[in-house]
């Protein structure tokens, strides 16, 4: 498991290392000077030479980038169009975004999961048909158009849950109230790719030698796919969930823009929308960041579930 | 039975297709989608004749109007008329959906193809950097992508096409890994031939079912890709049409004008729907365990 | 009385290009702690025979007959009582070991799984009996391997883990399908050893099935048999080597490879032809396309079982050990 753990961790490092690069580039890449880009629109000349000083833009470029590298390791990823420092921004709002993708993903392996299970169990009953339908309508339906509709539906006609905006945690009641829709809109979309690569891996689980052992033993049905098969399935599901991954950070920045909730999703549309560039250099980089690390997280969980790898 | 009976009349190839029509016209689900999908583009094409009115045509005086006979499906918050901001929004979706894929596939297959026939360190390389970067997300790359260029229908292109890619260059390279291990690759080395004829006349002819499948499902994903682009404002720039900014504007509106909110959404539900159904008909027919 | 009693077995599949008569009115009987083989080439059913008694066949499957366990019509039990059977009186083991066992789980716990749910053993207690087990298959360092993983263990050891599995209720039945047949030809002696030692010990009856006849001298008393879903012989294991009647086990025989020190070494006899499709019951002898001594009426007839020697059925219009009929 050593080896596995450090080749991935190699790999994200890497990663990291080329997206860094990527999106210091990217800064410097736009047309003008980048000074400007990076703070000083008024093109005031004392903060010109103030923000060239900082960057070190008068330098080659390996040196600016490895300034800029230590600079960001430090925590200045620089400051916003309205002076705020970058980092605190986005840490702020951060958790935010977090508690949405958490949620989001606790709805979509309750429905997702064991809608799989069963449709495979049921290969081409009613049951599968109603549940591969669903999926797919989930996969077609743009989760932010969803979201649009919740709000008319829930919002706007039954008054039933606010039509957007966040609470805090220190009103958990009020809290769950604004999350209930976003997360549930992210979620099914989440769902129906969960619930279609659950069935497709359980169609082959359900054949495999060691499910007629299981039935040969004497084991209740219900053991046999849940403890044998559908146990398999999950860990090669596992797998899979990283690449999903991705798909859910872009989910959280459209449903935060659709329910208005000011996290580190709404943070990244404002942010390009206004041309503040030091603000989309943090947001990509910590964007970049996290998605590695998540996958890093996701592949810890899949050696520890799946004992080829854990013990060898 | 006829199947036998034309056998000795045509060629192998032409005997498959044959089964290959059977097999779809057994799938109404799929034909339906084939159905939808030809409409679509057709549409989009045609869209200048078809539209009753031209994507910028304001009328003061029916501002959020509900159906009529003058406005089939009412106008939006500056007189537009609806139906035909949808009709030309089918446009911008459709070519962001098709460019997109054709753009992925353009970037994908050689560097797929590539790494699968000469595998390798530049193999190894390939496979690995896509492996991480087969999900990331590609709105990120958008956001990137516009803030450097500047947002637009074709930036948002752009960054749909390079964000398909990985994923299609690790199905590429998997088809090359296993088509190149077919008998008749040593085959036709001993006949001497070179790595390109092996690869452009054996492997490539053989992987494009595979392919059209990706194809097919890919569009989908660039149709509502563009779509949410749009909305976010990284895309279609207002006042130009696209599915996407409709539903931006739609989204100020949900109060007074509901409906407008609808109507796009259902667009991009249908198309994608369309595409994905028809998607999985043809990987349903193209797979060797099919037997009907 | 015998401890399982089988007649007019059929199973048919219904697949999508129609009907496969996988097994025709079989019938055979097995006594307490004996050892009954069931040889016969792929697919004629010697497999579905049995896995179709304690129903381990997919929903395409239709089984008919009877089969009397101890007095109970297996093929009328409910689901749910057929659950109390498999595993606890009639156990099976598999030819592949590798993908028989559940790779997520370890030995302790599969084997564990079994005693818990038949014999409601506890944790502790069910580690105990799982450690007895395994020390009766002969595995060594036993503590250890209850902790490891399917795939740290070797072919031969997998499957005396799947044995220790079958026989940790201590059933009447052992089922064991092709079980040597996966594994290297040095450990397939140490395995078969462990079986016959094994039921001797414990008296549980065997049904060995398999492809391969030296296994069968190896362990049966009695021998069945199957050619293209029927049966075609039955007798004793001795009785059938030194007297086959049936052409089709005669050529079975005939190609087995017996190097004899000192003479020319004959050409392995083949059976020419192949079997024949299990579409449709054949309508004479099924046999008949691949025997040398076909006729009229073989082709026409489909050929009963009949004592042609005490206690040694053949279905057959020209049984003989010579060609003769």
């Amino acid at each position: 498991m050593g080896g596995f753990l450090l080749r991935k961790v190699g790999a994200a490092l890497v990663v990291l290392v080329i997206a860094s690069m990527l999106v210091f580039a990217g800064v410097r890449a736009i047309p003008g000077n980048p000074a400007i880009a990076l703070g000083a629109e008024d093109r005031d000349p004392a903060l010109i030479a103030q923000i060239k000083h900082k960057y070190m833009l008068d330098r080659p470029l390996p040196v600016q980038y490895a300034h800029w590298v230590w600079l960001a390791l430090h925590g200045d990823l620089g400051a916003t169009q309205s002076e705020l420092p970058v980092a605190h921004t986005i840490v702020q709002r951060l958790p935010i975004s977090l508690e949405l993708a958490v949620l989001s993903l606790v709805v979509s392996v309750l429905i997702g999961i064991p809608a799989g299970v069963i449709a495979a169990v049921r290969r081409g009953r009613p049951e599968d048909y109603v549940a591969t339908t669903g999926a797919l309508v989930g996969l077609s339906v743009p989760h932010f158009w969803l979201g649009l509709l919740f709000i008319i539906w829930f919002a706007v006609d039954l008054h039933w849950l606010p039509a957007g905006g966040y609470v805090t945690l220190h009103h958990p009641l009020s809290n769950l109230e604004h999350m209930v829709m976003p997360a549930i809109v992210l979620g099914t979309g989440f769902a129906a790719v969960l619930m279609r690569q659950m069935r497709s891996s359980m169609l082959s689980t359900l054949n495999a030698d060691y499910v007629r052992t299981a039935r040969a033993k004497g084991l209740s049905e219900r053991a046999v796919v849940w403890r044998h098969a559908a146990r398999n399935s999950l860990i090669t599901v596992t797998t899979l969930l990283g690449l999903q991954l991705g798909a859910l950070i872009s989910g959280v920045v459209v449903t935060e823009t659709v329910f208005q909730i000011a996290g580190f999703g709404q943070l990244t549309i404002l942010a390009v929308n206004q041309r503040d560039y030091p603000l989309i250099q943090g947001v990509v980089l910590v964007t970049a960041t996290a998605y590695v690390v998540v996958n890093l997280l996701v592949d810890v969980v899949y050696s520890l579930l799946n004992p080829r790898i854990r013990v060898t | 039975m006829s199947a036998v009976d034309t056998a000795s009349l045509t060629s192998p190839r032409a005997r498959r297709r044959i089964i290959l029509r059977k097999r779809f016209l057994r799938r109404p689900m799929a034909v339906a989608g084939l159905v939808v999908v030809v409409g679509l583009t057709i549409v989009a094409i045609f869209a200048p004749w078809i539209a009753p009115y031209k994507a910028g045509a304001t009328d003061f005086n029916a501002l959020l109007a509900h159906s009529s006979s003058k406005h089939l499906l009412g106008t939006d918050f500056l007189g537009r008329d609806e139906l035909s901001r949808l009709i030309w929004g089918a446009r911008a979706s459709m070519q962001a959906g098709f460019f997109a894929t054709v753009l992925a596939m353009v970037i994908a297959v050689p560097i797929g193809l590539v790494a699968g026939y000469y595998r390798g360190w530049v193999d190894t390389v390939i496979a690995r950097l896509t492996d991480v970067l087969l999900a990331f997300p590609f709105l990120i790359l958008a956001v990137g992508l516009s803030a450097i260029l500047g947002p637009s229908l074709l930036n948002a292109t752009l960054a749909l096409g390079i964000g398909a890619a990985p994923a299609l260059i690790r199905v590429a390279r998997g088809e090359t890994l296993a088509l190149r291990e077919e008998d008749y690759v040593p085959a036709a080395i001993a006949n001497g031939a070179s790595d390109a004829t092996i690869i452009f006349k054996h492997i490539l002819p053989n992987m494009t079912s595979t392919l059209l499948v990706q194809a097919t499902v890919t569009i989908p994903l660039a149709i509502v890709g563009e779509a949410v682009l749009s909305f976010l404002g990284l895309g279609v720039q207002p006042p130009a049409p696209s599915w996407g900014t409709m539903l931006q504007d739609a989204q100020s509106y949900l109060s007074q004008a509901p409906r407008l909110a609808v109507y796009p959404g259902l667009a991009i539900v249908v198309a994608a729907l369309a595409f994905n159904v028809l998607g999985d008909g043809l990987r349903d027919i193209f797979d060797p365990r099919t037997t009907r | 009385m015998p401890l399982l009693e089988v007649s007019d077995l059929s199973v048919r599949f219904d697949t999508d290009d129609g009907p496969v008569h996988a097994v025709d009115r079989m019938a055979f009987t097995l006594d307490e702690g004996e050892v009954l083989g069931i040889v016969g080439e792929s697919g004629c059913g010697k497999s579905v025979t049995c896995m179709s008694l304690v129903r381990l066949l997919p929903e395409t499957a239709t089984i008919s007959g009877r089969a009397l366990f101890d007095g109970t019509d297996l093929l009328a039990l409910s689901p749910r009582r057929l659950q109390r059977v498999r595993g606890r009186e009639i156990s099976f083991v598999f030819q592949e070991p590798m993908t028989s066992l559940n790779p997520v789980f370890t030995v302790e716990r599969q084997i564990g799984e079994v005693l818990r749910r038949h014999l409601g053993l506890s944790r502790r207690a069910a580690r105990k009996r799982a450690l007895e087990l395994l020390r009766l298959v002969r595995i060594p360092a036993p503590e250890r391997r209850l902790d490891e993983y399917p795939h740290q263990l070797s072919g031969g050891m997998r499957q005396r883990v799947m044995i220790a599995m079958a026989l940790a209720c201590d059933p009447k039945v052992l089922v064991a399908d092709e079980p040597t047949t996966a594994l290297d030809v040095t450990i397939q002696a140490g395995i078969l050893d462990l079986m016959r030692d094994v039921s001797e010990r414990l008296g549980t009856a065997v049904i060995l099935i398999t492809h391969n006849l030296g296994v069968v001298a190896d362990l049966a008393d009695r021998v069945v048999v199957m050619y293209a879903g029927r049966k075609a012989e039955e007798a004793a294991a001795l009785e059938l080597f030194a007297h086959p009647q049936h052409p089709y086990t005669i050529g079975l025989l005939g190609a087995i490879p017996r190097p004899a020190a000192g003479e020319r070494p004959e050409r392995l006899q083949e059976i020419p032809g192949r079997v024949p499709s299990l579409r449709e019951l054949p309508v004479g002898c099924a046999f008949a396309d691949r025997c040398p001594r076909a006729d009229e009426r073989t082709r026409t007839n489909v050929p009963q079982l009949a004592e042609v020697r005490p206690e040694h059925l053949v279905a057959c219009f020209h049984p003989g050990e010579n060609g003769a009929g």
